[in-house]
């Protein structure tokens, strides 16, 4: 187990290489994905499920992304993405295809609905932490009048 | 002051941002923050993943309108920084408009890894990807060894051939075939495993995460044009991992 937590690392700070991620936010990146696939794995062992676990892990990616974007001022996507890739159902993607040239029909369509579930598993681990740091991101420290990302209120009108 | 150049400027910090695979909102918001330091009353920007439109107006000044066609996309994460942080640095009052127009053309042209830092971290990742879903240290330098031809295709194919569709099928064949030919000779490895692994620095991992976002922000426009982005590169893998393995199927015997 811990040798896939350091591939993790190695993988996702490879991967943040591979999208041109600046050198001082690498480790960073890495930590995030080893950590996200620490609790992939856990989760794993307590309830033997794919989907419920990538969603807690992607919500402990998602949430890690925020508090560091946080911390460095940077996009939140410089984190998140990297973080989120070792969770891609490429695996799915690979048992799909292999079940339409064995023409196995039952396989593909099991991985297909997998595939799909995992994907929005994802998707909704991103939502609900994204939703949580909207209401909480209110006051930056711009002084430009902008319409704010982070909040809900929509900008004042300028004289 | 120099609304002309404000434009110029903001329009070329989206343009940036758009290019590198920033989220839609972020676009936005970053030019919407460039423009509303000149202090005028109308700013209005409209980004998609294909295009932006921008006006800058004012009953004092005849209204400045662009429209930019995105057409080239890839994924720079540390653009979208520096840029994220000159309109920072705008809004602050620390750099001038001049001065952001200069930066944002030397973040255009600057690229922070050399291609053989790129190749070894595709290496390096695809043997990673392998460790990750459990395989030995054998299936890890397999796949590094698929790295290793991913990378020189991707050379070769980047200037002759314009389509990303049709690049990223032929890597998939390709490492799909030799990982086949690779379990025929190696029996103990995992040739599941190796492709696996293999392909996930192919997935689509920018449109995914931007797809949710973007969907999220309400930028439903966006958001489906970016899910259609993620799957059409999916199918290019999947068909080029499925062509792969079924070619080995066919000539197999004879290899």
């Amino acid at each position: 187990m811990l040798l896939q937590i350091i591939s993790a690392f190695i993988a996702t700070a490879g991967f943040s290489i591979l999208f041109y991620l600046p050198k001082k936010y690498i480790i960073h990146a890495g930590m995030t994905g080893g950590f996200g696939w620490f609790i992939y794995l856990i989760s794993l062992k307590l309830t033997d499920d794919t989907i419920i676990s990538t969603l807690t892990a992607t919500i402990i990616v998602a949430l890690t992304s925020h508090l560091l974007a946080r911390i460095y001022k940077t996009p939140v996507t410089m984190f998140l993405i990297p973080g989120v890739i070792p969770f891609v159902p490429g695996a799915g993607m690979y048992q799909i295809v292999t079940g339409i040239v064995e023409g196995n029909v039952e396989s593909t369509s099991h991985y297909f609905f997998e595939t799909l579930q995992i994907a929005g598993a994802i998707a909704l681990g991103i939502f609900i932490i994204d939703t949580f740091f909207r209401r909480k991101g209110k006051g930056q420290n711009y002084s430009c009048n902008a319409i704010d990302a982070n909040t809900d209120n929509p900008p004042e009108e300028l004289p | 002051m120099n609304y002309k150049a404000l434009f110029e400027t903001a329009m070329l910090a989206g343009e940036i941002m758009a290019q590198s695979g920033a989220e839609t909102y972020r676009v936005e918001d970053t030019m919407i923050r460039i423009l509303r330091s000149s202090n005028l009353s109308s700013v209005e920007v409209y980004a998609t993943t294909t295009g932006i439109v921008a006006t800058l107006s004012d009953p004092a000044i005849e209204p400045i309108t662009g429209v930019k066609r995105i057409i080239n996309r890839s994924n720079n994460l540390s653009r979208i920084n520096d840029v994220n942080q000159v309109s920072r640095n705008i809004c602050d009052g620390v750099m001038s408009i001049e001065e952001a127009h200069v930066k944002l053309e030397e973040i255009r042209q600057i690229k922070i890894y050399p291609n053989s830092i790129i190749a070894i971290a595709t290496i390096i990742s695809m043997a990673g990807f392998v460790g990750i879903f459990g395989g030995s240290w054998l299936d890890c330098l397999l796949a590094g060894v698929n790295g290793i031809f991913i990378v020189i295709i991707g050379s070769l194919a980047d200037k002759r051939i314009g389509s990303a569709f049709i690049i990223d099928m032929a890597k998939s064949f390709v490492l799909a075939f030799i990982t086949m030919i690779f379990a025929k000779y190696i029996p103990e490895v995992n040739r599941n495993l190796i492709i696996i692994g293999s392909i996930m620095p192919l997935v689509p991992g920018i449109p995914i995460t931007n797809a949710i976002r973007d969907t999220l922000q309400g930028d439903y426009n966006s958001g489906t044009a970016r899910a259609v982005e993620a799957f059409v590169i999916s199918l290019g893998i999947a068909v080029g991992v499925g062509l792969g393995i079924g070619f080995f199927n066919f000539v197999g015997g004879m290899i």
